[in-house]
């Protein structure tokens, strides 16, 4: 973060007992009893969470269960009717400009002033931030290289592609060296080979000490990006723990194996008599087993299906895909 | 200094900087700029064409203010109107509204950055004018310098109400057209039938402007027959009226506008 134009590594100090203020040094992010109403419909009701300081937190839900709404408010873009959110010990309800100082955000995907370059938009928002000249010169061409846009750094933004515009978005987010980064569907409407380069840099930041809360429909990002899962329907919690935890909680492993040749019953009666599998039925064009145990059994499990002759195409961890349809489900 | 603001005041600083950047690399000051120069061009091609331009300093510079508060709507309604609605329309408001920067800031800098556009067009037009009739008529009416005031003041009221309009619509086109409808005729059109029924028009923005060319010419309120033993008033505002009335929009609208652009909710 910047203070007064001087660089201040990853010591941010909470304010102590003022108003509007928490100190949970644990928790970046918390929220307590966040609520949102458009006239008869609540979109956040009552919802409480708080993000674990250097997690990567995938925040998920169906369409309307108010996931954007959630991060909206975090990010100042939309009041709260109740409730607190907070942002490194401040309330952003409350106080908005101190609690998003140490934030960096992607929003969906913002449009950029077309007039301006990278270089200039970053120098603006680094600017607004209070960076200092000396610190714009070094950290915005280590940014767009990070991003892989150095060679765009002084063309007008108005002629970027989606994926480009998200590349420069996440740029300007990570710029002011935030400790906490807030990012709504990043991949959201970017072709495969632009979600491929936004996960590759999302995946970078792991190694950094960041806190992370992003919101996807994509359950493979999430659980390829994510150290912890927090679920939410009609704006309330229905589970936050680890990503490890949450895939583990439907009881057993479910894995979809693809093989060669159409799965016959012949084959899936051979899978159920292999140690450690419960169960197994095909569905579609694969066949789902019930496993007990956890990815040492997985490698056993496909082992033995080799060694039984059959050739296996791909084998997938589908828990997460399982524990929240079935979530959503009951949260109905 | 409270830190607070100090910080606040540098934010406005950077905003009205980058917002000056965007209307310098825009069109629309460009469209203004160009009409500016197209209006001082054709009145000094008429004159010439139709036996010369005025020797009198006073005569001279009333003929180039004469349209100038049409053409200041005109430019209001470029560059403000659009001003607030565009950061809704075009999205850009998810990438600045999450920084640490208060809405008024934010609000205050764009605002900033308009009126100094759209005054540093007026002036450069007022000293085109001035200088040719340092040229032609060998002088200048110090009332022009009044002339220019005026003008400025109607610039600040009509762009509140634009940057009102702005706040109020959801797309910039919607409240161009309805900031340049609203100035152009709506407000015209209720002025003279009010003037109709003898009734001062204090309330119009317009009617104000009328004092930018009156500061110079000097005209009063008079009545005049309109057949059947009717009379119709000729008011021009004196210019105490003017300045109140150009104040008030400017600090009306603009108050309303900050209030709007801050509760608005993306």
């Amino acid at each position: 973060m910047y203070i007064n134009g001087q660089k201040v590594l990853n010591e941010y100090t909470f304010p102590v007992a003022e108003v509007g203020n928490i100190s949970d040094s644990d928790n970046p992010i918390v929220i307590e009893n966040l609520s949102k109403t458009y006239g008869a419909f609540t979109a956040v009701n009552d919802l409480t969470l708080s993000v674990k300081k250097n997690s990567f937190t995938g925040f998920l839900g169906p369409n309307g269960a108010g996931k954007s709404t959630t991060l909206k408010i975090l990010t100042n873009l939309i009041r709260a009717s109740s409730g607190s959110a907070y942002l490194n010990g401040i309330d952003v309800t409350k106080n908005a400009k101190d609690a998003l100082m140490n934030v960096g955000t992607v929003v969906e995907t913002p449009e950029f002033y077309s007039y301006l370059t990278p270089v200039e938009t970053m120098t603006y928002i680094g600017r607004i931030n209070g960076m200092s000249k000396e610190s714009l010169s070094s950290s915005i061409p280590e940014m767009l290289e990070k991003m892989k846009m150095e060679e765009w750094a002084d063309k007008r933004i108005g002629t970027f592609s989606k994926g480009m515009r998200q590349r420069i978005a996440l740029g300007q987010a990570l710029l002011t060296d935030p400790s906490v980064i807030i990012l709504d569907e990043p991949t959201s409407g970017l072709d495969p080979r632009g979600m491929v380069e936004i996960r590759e840099i999302l995946k970078s930041l792991k190694t950094h000490n960041l806190t992370i809360l992003m919101s996807s429909h994509m359950l493979y990002e999430v659980s390829d990006l994510c150290d912890r899962i927090a679920m939410i329907n009609h704006g309330k919690l229905l589970v936050h723990d680890t990503t490890e935890a949450i895939m583990n909680s439907a009881g057993a492993r479910i894995v979809k194996i693809r093989l060669l040749n159409e799965p016959t019953q012949a084959a899936v009666n051979e899978i159920s008599g292999l140690s450690n599998v419960i169960n197994a039925h095909i569905d579609g064009g694969s066949i789902d087993v019930r496993l007990k145990g956890d990815d040492k059994e997985q490698a056993v499990l496909l082992k033995d299906i080799t060694a039984l002759g059959m050739d296996v195409c791909s084998i997938t961890n589908d828990n997460l895909e399982t524990v929240y349809l079935n979530l959503i489900k009951e949260s109905r | 200094m409270n830190k607070g603001i100090k910080d606040d005041l540098r934010q406005i600083g950077v905003v009205t900087q980058y917002e000056l950047y965007k209307h310098i690399r825009s069109r629309r000051l460009l469209i203004f700029a160009g009409l500016m120069a197209l209006l001082f061009i054709l009145i000094t091609v008429l004159y010439i064409y139709f036996g010369g331009l005025p020797n009198d300093p006073s005569e001279f510079m009333s003929s180039y203010v004469a349209f100038i508060s049409l053409l200041i709507i005109v430019g209001v309604s470029l560059l403000c109107a659009p001003a607030i609605a565009s950061e809704f329309e075009e999205r850009t408001a998810l990438l600045l509204f999450p920084r640490p920067i208060k809405r008024t800031s934010f609000f205050v800098g764009k605002v900033l950055a308009c009126y100094i556009v759209c005054g540093v067009t007026i002036i450069a037009y007022y000293l085109a004018c001035m200088l040719l009739s340092f040229i032609v008529a060998g002088g200048v009416d110090v009332k022009a310098l009044g002339s220019l005031g005026m003008a400025l003041l109607f610039m600040l009221g009509a762009g509140g109400f634009a940057f009102l309009m702005s706040a109020l619509f959801k797309k910039g086109s919607t409240a161009v057209i309805i900031t340049i409808a609203m100035l152009l005729l709506v407000l015209g059109m209720i002025e003279g039938i009010m003037m109709f029924f003898n009734v001062e028009p204090l309330f119009s923005l317009t009617y104000a402007s009328l004092d930018i060319m009156n500061i110079i010419e000097g005209n009063v309120t008079q009545q005049m027959a309109i057949g059947g033993g009717m009379y119709m008033t000729l008011f021009y505002p004196s210019h105490l009226v003017s300045v109140t009335i150009m104040l008030s929009y400017f600090a009306v609208t603009t108050a309303l506008s900050a209030f709007l652009f801050k509760r608005r909710e993306f």
